[in-house]
């Protein structure tokens, strides 16, 4: 089942990638989920992260 | 591994009393087959099986037509569950009860779980769902290999990835309109709408040179020296704006004064009203009788002599005096004191108004000079003096008409003839008019406004460039983080692609397997499903069709043509993609099929899957028939009947011969016939397939059987000349008697057909096509020319007739 090559694709090749996004991404993965409700949560959780960069 | 001994269902769908396929004989697991005419309830099992095997409960292709759960239970069901015995020991017999009350959830075994983990993929295949699958566009022929092929958990994460950018780009669009609005507002106040830090100096530094004022360097310069000059401008244009503020406050109030000052012409008129009603003085001084006279004129009236009331004596003669003059005279007298008494009410309202007025007039020259003093006026002696003097006249005119009335002094202070208050208001309007000059002298100076320009315009820049470094940093974050994110993305989609088209390829030489014996003519000598590079998720179906390569398949394949393709990548991925349960449904997949495709379809059934549990369900006669021949091992059977009430009544089916001894038996030699008739068609077909028999052609492709017959007779004649047991078995066949009757009737013998005509032939024929058919592997014989060798030879060897 490629849940598997998720998960492998998580261990193996994100090294490089922002870890906090990768982080989000991998937390906000649910199987068998709704596409639409979990791109909007991904959104807001990466709308947080650029605020938190945004110099103030 | 695991193969199904049966599944039950009941009170599903098309199925009302509870009813069994029995998948095992002798015990043993086996593939089934199952015939039943349209509408017999055959899909109903497909889709009970769909609904046990769904982790989510759901039947896909009732849900897209928008029946959910509650339209799965028959509507008269009391209990509707389906039920299946696997053989592997660690799952058993698992059971999915369907609850009223909560539709999407039904009641489960422990072990159901095990089942779902068994499944990798689908391994049910309904004709509706290949006929959907080929025809789709290439996005959703993507999304509906997902599930097929096992990537639908990467594919959710692809669509999850690539949502959240469209959001994220979506939300930096607004960003970049900001930015547009910052870029006018630059380009508004300085021409340039290049967003540096730069632009912003230079624009400063074109206002403040000019000025005498020194240069800016550095970009947080900019809002200390706005500051600054705001401060300069203040202190400046801002004292001068405040006095002209209090001059333009007394210049209205004086202004009030003079509009309003009409009260010297009714003073006048007043007083002249006061001289009339002081002429009626002798009479004015008897209003004081009114009431008097009105209780006498009661009096007269109510005394009934002819005399005086008051005193009692008659009139006589010489009084000259009757009561009704008496009355007359009172009422006279009396009609003229309400008159004077009126005019006298009247001058008193004119006297109460005209007080008010004047003490409006004495308030107003009393406000006026605390605001000429705080205007800062100098010279205003001339108009205080007047004031005073106007205000005095004005208290002791207010004095003198309290009394005018009830003295009746006309000659009480006449204010319109003093000419103070004509000397007021002259006062009051020099005043205006130096106001109005001293207002002049305070507008800005050329100076003045161009400093309240820069001053103002540095703002501006201040403001923008303010909003600018927000936005900027906001969106520099934000560029960061979705660069970042689409990096995240871009290699989740090449890797997750890169890994679909390894099961792509992992199925591509199966499909091809499969294609060249579904399409032994050669025009398709190749199949695969092609990943369009260029888009994320997209899939076509190309095939190789007279040596070139086309995609996608439907330019040139025609719907069976396509079906047949999406068959082969079906078959092809249960293979691969479920290698721990092989087992497979398969719902009248081959109805756009020929009959020689159909036979294809069974040909790779037993050469690739004679391993893997096959469920068919068919309406197809002929196939089930083909079928049944081919695979005499399989659990066969046949729907009878299917009745709202009783739902599919299923029994064992027979082999055609053994049902054509049933129904010789049974003393029906017209059925007998037909059913005959129908297997011999079947199997000349074949025949002549196998052995290369000329048949002769027809438009509508309809063979007769003496025609095929004939073909075959001739071909065995001509490569097998030396049988002469074969020949003349066939012989044998061609000559009996009921033979033409067979080949013209058989779809509608006549009743006196005998029940021993029918039987002779039948042993005849039965012992002719079991001298072609192989006893090893069931199959016909066919003609083959290796290296110029003539054979006529089974699949297996082992009957060779050349």
């Amino acid at each position: 089942m490629s849940d598997d090559f998720i998960a492998a694709y998580f261990a193996k090749h994100t090294a490089d990638f922002d870890q906090e996004l990768v982080e989000i991404i991998k937390a906000g993965y649910l199987p068998g989920g709704n596409v639409e409700a979990l791109a909007n949560q991904l959104f807001y959780r990466i709308q947080e992260i650029i605020e938190q960069r945004t110099p103030k | 591994m695991s193969k199904l001994r049966s599944l039950t269902v009941a009170g599903f769908r098309g199925i009302l009393p509870e009813v069994k396929l029995d998948m095992t004989q002798n015990g043993k697991p086996t593939s089934f087959l199952l015939f039943g005419r349209n509408g017999d309830g055959k899909s109903s099992f497909v889709d009970a099986w769909e609904w046990f095997v769904s982790p989510a409960n759901r039947i896909e292709h009732l849900s897209r037509e928008g029946a959910k759960e509650s339209a799965y239970p028959h509507f008269k069901a009391s209990d509707t569950f389906v039920e299946v015995d696997f053989t592997d020991g660690s799952i058993g017999n698992n059971k999915k009860v369907f609850d009223k009350s909560r539709v999407t959830m039904p009641a489960t075994t422990p072990e159901i779980s095990k089942v779902y983990d068994l499944l990798k993929t689908p391994c049910h295949l309904r004709y509706g769902d290949l006929h959907r699958f080929v025809l789709l566009t290439k996005s959703d022929k993507y999304k509906a290999l997902a599930p097929l092929m096992g990537f639908e958990p990467q594919l959710l994460l692809q669509e999850v990835l690539e949502k959240a950018t469209r959001k994220l780009q979506d939300a930096k669009q607004g960003l970049d309109t900001e930015e547009g609005r910052l870029k006018s507002g630059l380009a508004e106040v300085c021409g340039n709408d290049v967003l540096l830090e730069t632009t912003f100096i230079d624009a400063a530094n074109d206002l403040l040179v000019p000025q005498g004022i020194e240069k800016i360097t550095v970009i947080d310069q900019l809002k200390d020296v706005a500051a600054e000059l705001k401060a300069q401008e203040k202190e400046t244009i801002g004292k001068r704006a405040a006095l002209k503020h209090k001059l333009e406050m007394a210049q209205q109030t004086l202004e009030k004064i003079v509009l309003t000052a009409t009260h010297c012409q009714e003073h006048k008129d007043f007083l002249d009203k006061l001289g009339t009603f002081k002429k009626n003085e002798d009479l004015a001084k008897k209003l004081v009788f009114v009431d008097f006279y009105e209780h006498g004129m009661a009096a007269i009236e109510a005394y009934e002599n002819n005399g005086c009331p008051l005193c009692e004596r008659p009139f006589t003669a010489d009084d000259n005096m009757t009561k009704e003059s008496l009355l007359q005279a009172v009422e006279n007298r009396l009609t003229s004191l309400n008159e004077l008494s009126q005019e006298r009410q009247a001058l008193e309202t004119a006297r109460t108004a005209l007080i008010s007025k004047f003490t409006a007039e004495i308030t107003k020259c009393s406000s006026f000079a605390t605001e000429l003093e705080n205007a800062g006026l100098a010279d205003t002696e001339a108009l205080v003096n007047a004031s005073e003097d106007y205000k005095k006249e004005m208290k002791a005119a207010a004095a003198a008409i309290a009394v005018a009335v009830d003295q009746l002094d006309p000659k009480a202070i006449n204010t319109a003839d003093s000419g103070l208050c004509r000397d007021f208001h002259k006062a009051i309007e020099t005043t205006v008019a130096d106001i109005t000059a001293a207002i002049e002298k305070l507008e800005p100076s050329a100076d003045d406004k161009k400093l309240a320009e820069i001053v103002e315009t540095l703002e501006k820049l201040s403001s923008i460039y303010a909003r600018w470094r927000a936005h900027h940093a906001e969106a520099v974050a934000h560029d960061d983080v979705i660069d970042a994110f689409i990096t995240i993305k871009d290699d989740f989609i090449k890797k997750s692609k890169a890994e679909v088209q390894k099961r792509f390829d992992r199925i591509s030489d199966k499909v091809n397997d499969y294609l060249k014996i579904l399409h032994s003519e050669k025009r398709i000598t190749a199949g695969q499903i092609k990943l369009l590079e260029d888009e994320s998720k997209a899939a076509e179906l190309e095939i190789t069709y007279f040596g070139q390569k086309i995609s996608p398949a439907y330019k040139c394949l025609s719907e069976s043509q396509l079906n047949s393709l999406g068959l082969c990548i079906f078959l092809a991925c249960v293979q691969e993609f479920n290698p721990d349960f092989r087992f497979m449904i398969l719902d009248d997949v081959v109805n756009s099929f020929d009959q020689k495709h159909r036979a294809h379809v069974g040909e790779i059934l037993g050469d690739h899957f004679s391993d893997y549990q096959v469920v068919i369900f068919t309406h197809d006669e002929l196939w089930f028939e083909m079928l049944k021949r081919k695979f005499p091992s399989w659990v066969k059977k046949t729907i009878y009947r299917w009745e709202y009430e009783t739902g599919p009544i299923i029994d064992y089916a027979r082999t055609t011969f053994e049902e054509i001894e049933k129904l010789l038996a049974e003393g029906n030699p017209k059925g007998a016939g037909h059913c005959l008739g129908l297997h011999m068609e079947g199997r000349l077909i074949e025949l002549c397939e196998n052995l290369e028999a000329q048949v002769k052609y027809r438009r509508d492709n309809k063979r007769m059987l003496d025609e095929l017959f004939s073909a075959s007779q001739t071909r065995v004649k001509k490569k097998l000349a030396g049988n002469e047991a074969l020949i003349k078995l066939v012989d044998s066949v061609s000559t009996d008697l009921f033979f033409r009757n067979i080949c013209d009737h058989w779809q509608d013998l006549s009743s006196d057909v005998s029940p021993e005509e029918i039987k002779g032939f039948f042993e005849k024929w039965v012992e002719m096509e079991s001298a072609f058919l192989c006893d090893k592997c069931g199959k016909f014989v066919r003609y083959e020319k290796v290296a110029g060798v003539e054979r006529v030879i089974c699949p297996c060897a082992q009957l060779k007739l050349l």
